[in-house]
């Protein structure tokens, strides 16, 4: 994201296991609301934990003509319909050949995978399956065709992704980009982090003494990307700052001293021209296992100084369960919302901070304030760290 | 864009088919770089496309006459391309053959983290998902952080694996074509004096299935390397889309335009 | 069982879930230490003790409540099968 040019978040749209709009998925925030359930639509009842936040019923679109059976799809739609959809972006006046997609996920097409390999061989099944097929088919739906790419920097996905269309727009080789991420729940990944003992058979608590594993979820978060020159006045924010780093320390657990994520923010904050001490909110990656929220802690005390523990530190993956590719998106939007209704979302399911995770944690109920200047941060596995700096309409 | 130069490029493909092999009968003919061995228990976890990972890079250090710990930092930036390496760890899994040890394995993030971990690569980091373009993109996404000065190396890294899944893949012809080889290429890119610019024409792509698929681009520099001149274009199709990549003084160095190859 | 039919099904258990070499395996002691960080231990860090204890779960039919500090009970094959045992014996 180099160069002046500011890059608008003007709009953004949501499908998730606590509401089917934005407006649902903030008063959910808000008020503590959990998505979390028992796993119904495949079988677990040979988990040891079968809970997660599940959409049961994908409810916004009517008719599906046209559209394939691929869940991860069909979420990504769900999304873009939140979005605006296709009326909206005509409303923007996007030549279709400057329209660009960029969607960042962990798991791509591979709910598509098991249902190949479980016999079911249409065609259709393998181009869907590969990473790319959702965010092809999300391409194809809203008639884009300028660059279309899809991230997958693990849990990081949804950050990279919103980067990455930033990048284009600033390289002037996309007058709109519709960027996000998205991930469902399937077998093939409650199986891998039940195998992991990942999963907890209580609350998802982030930062909390109590605090015993994360929960996993699905959905898809969507926004739309203009330079400011382009963007009217309706504006959801700005995106002000991205920055990337390998942990170069361990394929899945993360390193204690947090110094990758550390040096992802520092990178983030000096794109974004800002200084420690004007961070208003952290989004904390904050998974809710015994080992991230403490390395998270540690990042956090390295890249911001003396400010990490006097700025608001909040996490929404407890009610949403870990969203995967869609969780750093999820989390920059509820950043947005925060500055723009000049209050935090509360931390569900922290009640008892853990004196190693000593900041200023927002918990209880939502706190008064507006965020000018965001920070958001996530860890994926591979120690692929990643910051987002985002800032209020203005 | 600024243009990056090029410092190396260590690449693995199997040996040339002969004419026999040729042929198109109903599946897809997979040529394959197979097994990977390398002593020690600190790759006992890895997968093949880790391992594959790791050679390229060993051939990219080779030719760039570095020590095994010369890009490790912050200094070095990371961007790994693929289109399906990660789908023989994911089917090995879905098939069960694995337990908790295996499933990091089966996100694309670990084969970048194979090599992040053992030549302690700690910059920037990007991973792209898709076919040819995937590369072009990745390749773009190098200058942009040589040009910002947020790194003063990159690695653009492509991995390809099929022999583990070649009976889904061949339910697929249209995707994937009768033919896909197998391979592992690392570049080395450092701040040059070209110019480099990606853009995605609207028109139609040429047929073409590619054989590599993301790592073709990769293939077809080392390709061009070997021959003259000093401007390349790089062509990428995908689904029916593609990108096209004009890089003016990419091959800077006429008598220097040797790639570190492995004929597996 | 007794504790050397233990020690075995450990040695079987490096080979088949932690994909340790079998001439590696076959040559470990009980006195063979495990964590990463001790000196001519086998070196498995936190993905692999998770395997092991789930491995180890199954394979005996016990339950390892990881809430508690397992150190001891982990630190080398002969810990470890002692530690089985004594699960079994309660059993």
């Amino acid at each position: 994201m180099a160069g002046p040019e500011r890059i608008v978040v003007a709009r953004a749209g949501v499908v998730t296991p606590v509401g089917q709009d934005l407006d649902a998925f903030w008063s959910a925030l808000l008020t503590g609301a959990s998505g979390i359930s028992t796993i119904e639509r495949f079988f677990v009842g040979d988990l040891r934990v079968g809970r997660g936040g599940e959409i049961k019923k994908l409810a916004r679109v009517r008719d599906w003509t046209g559209v394939p059976e691929c869940r991860a799809t069909r979420l990504l739609v769900a999304a873009a319909e939140d979005l605006g959809g296709r009326r909206e972006l005509g409303a923007v006046g996007v030549d279709p050949a400057r329209l660009g997609v960029v969607v960042g996920t962990a798991l791509g097409g591979v709910e598509e995978g098991e249902r190949a390999l479980a016999g079911d061989g249409r065609r259709r099944r393998l181009r869907d399956a590969l990473y790319d097929g959702p965010g092809e088919n999300l391409a194809r739906w809203l008639g884009a065709r300028g660059p279309v790419l899809t991230v997958s920097t693990a849990c990081a996905s949804g950050a990279t992704a919103l980067a990455l269309g930033a990048d284009l727009l600033r390289q002037g080789r996309a007058d709109a980009v519709v960027a996000g991420g998205y991930d469902p729940l399937c077998r093939f990944v409650m199986r891998g982090f039940d195998a992991l003992r990942a999963l907890t058979r209580d609350e998802v608590r982030p930062f909390d003494r109590r605090r015993a594993g994360l929960l996993l979820g699905e959905g898809a978060a969507l926004v739309l990307l203009l330079r400011a020159r382009d963007a009217g006045p309706r504006r959801l924010g700005v995106l002000l700052g991205y920055g990337s780093a390998s942990e170069a320390h361990h394929v899945s657990a993360p390193d204690p001293e947090g110094r990758g994520l550390a040096r992802a923010i520092r990178a983030a904050l000096r794109q974004a021209g800002v200084a420690a001490d004007e961070v208003d909110l952290v989004s904390a990656h904050g998974t809710g296992t015994p080992q991230n929220d403490p390395a998270e802690t540690r990042a956090l005390r390295h890249a911001l100084g003396p400010r990490a523990g006097r700025v608001p530190v909040n996490a929404i993956k407890s009610g949403l369960g870990h969203t995967m590719g869609a969780a750093a998106t999820f989390e920059a939007i509820m950043c947005l919302l925060a500055a723009r209704h000049g209050v935090i979302p509360p931390t569900r399911g922290l009640e008892e901070p853990d004196p190693a995770c000593d900041l200023d944690l927002v918990y209880g109920a939502p706190r008064t304030g507006r965020p000018r200047v965001c920070l958001s941060t996530s860890l994926g596995f591979g120690g692929a760290s990643a910051a987002l700096v985002l800032g209020e309409a203005g | 864009m600024r243009g990056p130069s090029i410092r190396a490029l260590g690449l693995l493909t199997p040996p040339a088919p002969d004419a026999a092999e040729a042929g198109s009968g109903p599946g897809v003919r997979v040529r394959g770089l197979g097994p990977r061995q390398r002593a020690g228990d600190r790759y006992r976890r890895a997968r093949r496309e880790g391992l594959l990972a790791i050679e390229a890079v060993e051939g990219a250090l080779a030719e760039a006459g570095l020590p095994r710990d010369g890009l490790a930092g912050p200094a070095t930036g990371l961007v790994y391309v693929t289109a399906g390496a990660y789908a023989a760890s994911n089917v090995a899994f879905l098939r069960g053959a694995g337990g908790g040890i295996h499933f990091p394995y089966t996100a694309p993030a670990a084969v970048p983290a194979e090599v992040a971990i053992e030549f302690r690569l700690a910059g920037p980091y990007g991973i792209m998902i898709g076919g040819p373009p995937a590369a072009l993109e990745g390749i773009h996404q190098a200058a942009a952080w040589l040009e910002e000065g947020a790194a003063d190396r990159v690695l653009v890294l492509g991995v390809e694996v099929f022999e583990e899944c070649v009976d889904l893949l061949g339910r697929s012809r249209r995707l994937v074509g009768p033919a896909l080889v197998e391979t592992a290429a690392c570049l080395v890119l450092e701040p040059g004096r070209g110019r480099l610019t990606l853009e995605w024409p609207a028109s139609p792509p040429p047929r073409h299935a590619p054989r590599h698929w993301a790592c073709e681009p990769l293939v077809a520099l080392a390709g061009l390397r070997a021959g003259p001149g000093t401007d390349v274009v790089l062509h990428g199709a995908w689904r029916g889309r593609h990108a096209r990549l004009v890089w003016t003084g990419a091959l800077g160095r006429p008598e220097a335009n040797r790639t570190s190859g492995a004929i597996a | 069982m007794t504790q050397k039919e233990i020690l075995d099904e450990l040695k079987t258990m490096l080979v088949e879930r932690l994909r340790f070499d079998p001439r590696r395996a076959a040559d470990a002691t009980p006195e063979t230490t495990l964590p990463k960080g001790v000196e001519g231990s086998l070196g498995l860090d936190s993905l692999d003790f998770i395997e092991l204890s789930v491995a180890t779960e199954e394979r005996f039919g016990i339950v390892i409540d990881d809430t508690q500090d397992l150190g001891a009970a982990f630190h080398s094959l002969d810990s470890l099968s002692r530690f089985v045992l004594g699960k079994l014996g309660a059993a």
